[in-house]
């Protein structure tokens, strides 16, 4: 049954600002673990500054570059302990990073990913890919909670512009996720499929599950296209200060034929910079307060609860409440979720 | 928000069909496209589902589409026509929509209203210029502010605009004076380069530069006129407040002849690849600092106490 038109409600009166953000206690996926060799990388989580680097195999994160002396006056924040390092895991090929209170920091916080192996073993490099938005985090969550945009931003690699015999919008959430899928019907098959893949059909089905943890900005993806192929995969927004993002993208494509696993990564080169077109007008738009608030269609049930949600969330941590609730512990197994098959 | 008057903000020939074009008048970003009727609309330019820029979008079946999501509204009035599979049964609620506003297409130029509903009579066509050889339009956003352009506009005009082979000068002819809601006065100008000093012994310069600038609307005119003041060139330029201490001004050029009339054969020679004017977009700051209060100092007792009145309505 059709969802009717509604307008946004939210938990407080405040206007929808996504730029404010800053959500603790949480693990971010900072960087692809292939890139983290003995040379340090840099990489950044909202406003702080994290080196990345192996020495003699151990991971290693910290506020301050290795080569740089240690003055312990300079870097002590609320997410490093007295060295200056942030707690680190390596897991589904990413390196993660606590953003938080280091004393509560716990790999059993790490979030499942089942498409993923563990050890990261066995990702080849062209499943990887890194993107930069011009816009923050959450908006760029909205944009993929949303997915009709694809129909007119990406309608050449997606195919189609709003052309389909039925499309759907189902959600579900916690205290922590939303979970959205999109289950269209006899849409035009996607170039991308038509060309690359071998899919000759004219029509394709398409079942697409998101799964976003709130506070870090995670979205685990599983897309299911038939006749085609599924194509799993994980976008970690990292914020980079209050206006930029950062995502490092993992495939899992193995059950995909040649070419189509090693073009379709690539894909995000195509797509990201079409995301980045709107994004990246749209962050500066959402700074200030007084502006008129946003119109919903049907489609923005999970875009409109997860604005509930996050401001649920930032409001609870405002008032010093960091916990993670019953409902929603982040290690908890998404297969379900996700609808893998197996 | 800048109100109380047509603004023209752009050159007809700058909004094609199909594709829509952006502005921004003040801090307000608008866009313009051409509906299923080839006629001129103004939107906001901002989609009020995600507030994405419209002008990023296209135009379809005379709507203007979003390029985000597809949401569609009509340049009309602003409405949502089409939310893609949406569904028939649930339409789309008559109070989703984008603010519209009214516009006018007069003598090549493109005027809007910032408001609902304009309460100013509509600009008057120019008269038809029989004579008229040359037609010239542009648009441009100046790094520089209202203020402070509207005073160059009277000070120094040769920052703003040249005409090539004609030398303006700063030698006044009288004072300024109010005529018929226009603060208007003239300079002598003359034939040669703008690049060099004006000659210092000419007895009579053969031409004349009267600047006509408007108490209603943020227009001014200046005319090149010869001594027996027959009209050689006239440029109307439109200046309004743009972003971040910006000035947009959009403009059109006529000119009586193919070359000036009377202009010098070394001239002609001189110009023949040259257009006929050149409107600056960019100006030199150091020149702006030296140029020497003029006119513009009789601005507050001749023009602002009508365009104040102007601006409370």
């Amino acid at each position: 049954m059709q969802q009717p038109l509604e307008r946004e409600t939210s938990v407080d009166k405040r206007a929808w600002m996504p730029s404010t953000f800053d959500l603790k206690e949480t693990w971010f996926a900072v960087a692809h673990a292939n890139q983290v060799g003995n040379r340090p990388v840099a990489r950044v989580i909202h406003a702080q500054r994290c080196y990345l680097w192996r020495e003699n195999g151990r991971l290693c994160a910290s506020a301050l570059h290795p080569a740089e002396p240690r003055q312990r006056q300079a870097v002590i924040s609320e997410f490093v302990d007295e060295q200056g390092a942030y707690p680190v895991a390596e897991r589904y090929g990413y390196v993660w990073v606590w953003y938080g209170n280091p004393d509560h920091a716990s790999p059993a916080l790490l979030p499942h990913i089942p498409f993923l192996p563990e050890d990261g073993a066995g990702i080849p490099a062209y499943m990887r890919t890194t993107i930069r938005f011009d816009g923050c985090s959450p908006i760029s969550v909205e944009n993929l909670l949303d997915l009709t945009h694809a129909d007119f931003l990406h309608g050449e690699v997606i195919g189609g512009e709003g052309e389909a015999e039925s499309d759907q919008v189902e959600f579900s959430y916690t205290s922590e996720t939303i979970t959205r899928t999109r289950i269209v019907v006899a849409k035009p098959v996607s170039p991308v499929m038509r060309w690359v893949g071998g899919v000759r059909a004219k029509y394709q089905d398409f079942r697409s599950t998101l799964h976003v943890h709130l506070r870090n900005n995670l979205c685990i993806s599983y897309p299911r296209f038939e006749p085609g192929f599924d194509i799993p995969n994980v976008q970690p927004f990292v914020p980079s200060g209050r206006y930029r993002s950062r995502v490092n993208q993992i495939f899992n494509l193995h059950a995909a034929p040649t070419p189509f696993r090693q073009v379709m990564p690539r894909m995000a080169y195509v797509v990201g910079p079409q995301d980045n077109s709107v994004v990246r007008p749209q962050t500066p738009a959402y700074l200030s307060e007084g502006a008129r608030r946003d119109l919903h269609s049907r489609f923005d049930g999970p875009g409109v609860r997860y604005r509930i949600l996050m401001k649920e969330l930032q409001r609870r941590q405002q008032q010093g409440d960091f916990s993670y609730a019953a409902d929603a512990h982040p290690a908890k197994d998404i297969s379900d979720v996700l609808g893998l098959k197996n | 928000m800048i109100t109380g008057q047509w603004l023209a903000v752009l050159p007809s020939i700058a909004v094609p069909a199909q594709t829509p074009v952006a502005v921004v008048i003040g801090e307000l970003p608008v866009v313009l496209f051409r509906d299923a009727d080839a006629a001129v609309r103004a939107l906001l330019d901002r989609c009020p589902h995600r507030r994405v820029p419209l002008s990023l979008g296209k135009v379809v079946n005379g709507a203007l589409r979003c390029a985000y999501h597809g949401w569609s509204f009509a340049g009309e009035n602003g409405r949502c026509t089409d939310i893609p599979n949406v569904g028939k049964e649930n339409g789309v609620p008559a109070s989703f929509c984008v603010d519209a506003y009214p516009t006018h297409e007069c003598d090549g130029l493109i005027y809007v209203w910032i408001a609902p509903t304009p309460s100013g009579p509509l600009p008057l066509p120019r008269a038809a210029d029989p004579a008229a050889a040359v037609t010239q339009f542009g648009h441009g956003n100046a790094a520089i502010s209202y203020e402070h352009y509207r005073a160059v506009l009277l000070d120094g005009p040769e920052l703003i605009f040249d005409i090539p082979g004609v030398r303006f000068t700063d030698f006044y002819l009288g004072d300024a004076e109010l005529r018929h809601g226009k603060m208007v006065f003239e300079c002598e100008a003359e034939w040669g380069s703008a690049h060099r000093p004006a000659k210092v012994k000419v007895t009579d310069r053969p031409l004349i530069l009267r600047t006509e600038l408007s108490a209603e609307h943020d227009q001014v005119i200046f005319r090149l006129l010869s001594t027996a003041n027959a009209e050689l060139g006239c440029l109307e330029l439109h200046f309004t407040r743009g972003p971040r201490s910006t000035t947009h001004y959009c403009w059109r050029y006529t000119q009586t002849s193919r070359h000036l009339t009377g202009r010098p054969w070394r001239q002609k020679w001189l110009t023949l690849n040259s257009p006929a004017i050149r409107v600056h977009n960019r100006h030199d700051g150091g020149d702006i600092a030296k140029l020497l209060v003029g006119p513009s100092a009789n601005y507050n007792d001749l023009i602002a106490p009508a365009a104040a009145t102007r601006q409370e309505n």
